[in-house]
């Protein structure tokens, strides 16, 4: 797989994988790798330790995309081509949410309605589950405004699922009308029988769980969100479409651990499920690429036949023995797992894997991204 | 906090930490080493339907565990995976108690897609689920959290649902006695996991902020996987200098040795931030061997040694 080539000509590129692998800096790295291709760039990220406006210095939250400056990347030693420009965005449920309902809501007023309901309150704390949902309409948003020409999207950590697919499938599978019919019946239309049997089991039932009055107040707000819910669902199957075309790109990420293998494998077989297609396996942090390195032994009499007369130096070389014999085993198991991946990578109309180098330094500022992105732009 | 305690010495164990950490390690040990104390514990993993594997469960050879109810996993140890629709299906057959009307409503298409897609809502599943579990008979229940945005937005949960959803309803009530228990000191211990490097520890350190914020007591910090080393801080920085003086190819060890480096800084940073009353726990990287079975065992026997409230730092080897 080559990523270069992907930032270069998709429009939508996915980052999925395990927690911990480093969606959220690889994500970074390929948007910065398509701004200095040239490319309107936008990473979104869910990433709820906001460790991305970190890496960029960016306000962890607010109601727009930034740009980052070209003055903070030219400290950083990056320079960007014409046309090249590089957006970040920390997704903000809230915001989105709140976006949802000005947009849709038919007047000012509708919008003020729903924003009065207790449950939308709610919703709006609720952060959990929300994000999934989030992530997909921001997509599609981003996308229609058509400021970017490549929209990077970071999901959400989620230890073995694709929730920000599988969220707004849940969403439109419930907005479907005749489920809807059965939790807020339209009171100018005369239900059938069997929506009416239906919607008395569900009364009950939320009734006796949550409480007297909860099916009243569910119904309400489901009543008032209505008109929304529509454009809720074609939006939804909106991004759909986008991610089945072959404008966008699933990757699944992987850092070398004993179950990175059976993890990433596990993520392409969800992507699968979708009905989607994983491009392929990115070996994050790996020390495959290294060879040629000097053993401390032989550096150790190399300088002490030398003359080299530092005594802390050689006995320092010599305790460095057991790192590097640890540094060796994982280059070879590193190695290995990327032929494995390729393998893997390779199945069902994928393109393989490619692997990004473990860096010297902490990937958490632009200097350091740049270093990641230039790894992505020349692996061949 | 009294001296001499264990950490799991809590009713209720909440393991988490950010992704990659090693708390399903973290927790499957502590498990162990309750149970090598004589203790009946339950090993609780927070999951959602579409996993169909468990790293937990599987520490004690069950990779893929089938049913919803918890499985004898060994000697006093049970296993159970906490998802969301399991705990859907347990509050509603205690509400519509059985017969027509509980069918009913666990075959309606309507009320499961309902209960699935709205946000909180899979959540109150699964907080409806540890809240019965923790009526029943175990000493401790040991939970794997998920990932550490999860973790803060379920314990987060019951304060808003609360304020939605009357506490006369069954769901309100089980909520209610679900926030209680996760606020209680006595009854309740979080373990924070984090690695040494300098955004886990940053991180671990804002989620132990953010878990005393919402009143969830912490009760230790573990770094784990720091590695061991024999340098002198004369022979650091002769090596530190030799390898940026190289003029041919690198030595073999540099990345290992920045890592360390790096692990160390993270390590200060870590003492220096884990605030008093929490205790903390650095866990040794294990280089003996990368099987993950035996280095839960070796993290296990460790964590038997560690008696919170002592005075420094508990350093234990595996």
């Amino acid at each position: 797989m080559k990523l270069g080539a992907l930032v270069k000509s998709k429009t939508v590129v996915v980052c999925c994988g395990a927690g911990g692998v480093g969606k959220t800096t690889t994500s970074a790295a390929l948007a910065l790798a398509a701004a200095k291709e040239g490319r309107r760039a936008l990473v979104l990220t869910i990433d709820p330790a906001r460790r991305l406006a970190q890496a960029l210095g960016i306000p962890p939250t607010g109601k727009e995309p930034v740009h980052i400056d070209a003055g903070l990347l030219a400290k950083a030693g990056i320079e960007l081509p014409p046309g090249g420009e590089l957006h970040a965005w920390m997704l903000d449920p809230k915001v989105v949410l709140e976006g949802v309902v000005d947009r849709f809501a038919p007047t000012a007023e509708d919008a003020a309605k729903i924003r009065g309901t207790r449950l939308y309150q709610a919703l709006c704390e609720v952060v959990t589950g929300l994000q999934e949902y989030t992530a997909a309409e921001a997509l599609f948003e981003f996308k229609e405004r058509g400021q970017y020409d490549l929209i990077i999207l970071d999901t959400p950590p989620s230890r073995n699922a694709l929730d920000f697919l599988d969220a707004p499938r849940r969403l439109a599978r419930f907005l479907d009308e005749r489920t809807l019919a059965v939790f807020a019946p339209d009171p100018d239309k005369k239900p059938n029988p069997v929506v009416r049997a239906a919607a008395k089991v569900v009364q009950t039932a939320l009734t006796r769980t949550f409480g007297e009055g909860f099916a009243e107040e569910l119904s309400t707000f489901l009543g008032s969100f209505g008109k929304l819910f529509n454009k809720m669902r074609i939006h939804a199957s909106g991004v759909r479409k986008l991610l089945l075309s072959d404008q966008a790109a699933f990757v699944v990420i992987a850092s070398p651990e004993e179950a990175a293998l059976t993890e990433a494998v596990f993520f392409k077989g969800r992507i699968k499920d979708l009905g989607l297609v994983a491009e392929g396996f990115v070996l994050n942090r790996s020390y495959a690429g290294r060879q040629d390195l000097e053993p401390p032994h032989d550096a150790r009499e190399r300088l002490a036949a030398g003359g080299e007369t530092d005594a802390h130096l050689l006995d320092a070389l010599e305790k460095l023995a057991p790192l590097a014999n640890g540094e060796a085993v994982r280059i070879e198991s590193d190695r290995k797992l990327l032929d494995e991946l390729e393998r893997e990578g390779l199945r069902d109309g994928g393109h393989g894997a490619m692997a990004l180098p473990f860096l010297d330094e902490v990937v958490d500022d632009l200097p350091a991204l740049n270093v990641l992105s230039e790894a992505i732009l020349t692996v061949k | 906090m009294a001296t001499g305690e264990h950490i799991w010495n809590r009713e209720l164990v909440l393991v988490t930490g950010k992704g990659g950490v090693g708390k399903t390690t973290i927790a499957a040990a502590l498990a162990r080493a309750a149970q090598a104390e004589g203790k009946r514990v339950l090993l609780a993993e927070v999951t959602s339907e579409v996993a169909n594997t468990s790293p937990l469960l599987g520490f004690f050879g069950q990779p893929r565990p089938h049913g919803e109810a918890p499985i004898r996993l060994d000697d006093n140890v049970d296993g159970v995976r906490i998802t969301p629709s399991a705990g859907h299906r347990l509050f509603l057959s205690a509400a519509l108690h059985s017969g027509m009307l509980a069918n009913a409503a666990m075959r309606s298409a309507a009320l499961n897609r309902f209960l699935l897609a709205a946000p909180a809502f899979p959540e109150i599943g699964t907080l409806y689920m540890l809240v019965t579990l923790l009526r029943e008979r175990w000493d401790h229940v040991v939970v794997d959290l998920p990932a550490t945005g999860h973790a803060l937005g379920l314990v987060s949960l019951p304060r808003t649902v609360l304020r939605i959803l009357p506490s006369s309803g069954l769901i309100g009530g089980a909520i209610q006695e679900g926030l209680d228990a996760l606020t209680h000191p006595a009854r309740t211990g979080a373990v924070v996991v984090t690695l040494p490097e300098a955004l886990p520890v940053q991180e671990g350190l804002e989620l132990e902020e953010g878990l005393k914020k919402l009143n969830v007591p912490v009760r230790a910090m573990v770094l784990n996987r720091m590695p061991k080393h024999a340098f002198s801080e004369t022979e650091r920085a002769a090596l530190d200098a030799h390898m940026r003086g190289r003029a041919t190819e690198p030595l073999l060890g540099t990345r290992e040795f920045r890592r360390l480096e790096r692990a160390l800084d993270a390590r200060a940073r870590f003492r220096a931030g884990v605030p008093a009353g929490v205790n903390r726990v650095e866990i040794p990287l294990c280089d003996t061997t990368t099987d993950s079975q035996e280095i839960m065992e070796h993290v296990g026997l460790a964590l038997r040694q560690v008696h919170l409230g002592d005075p420094s730092p508990v350093e234990v080897m595996p």
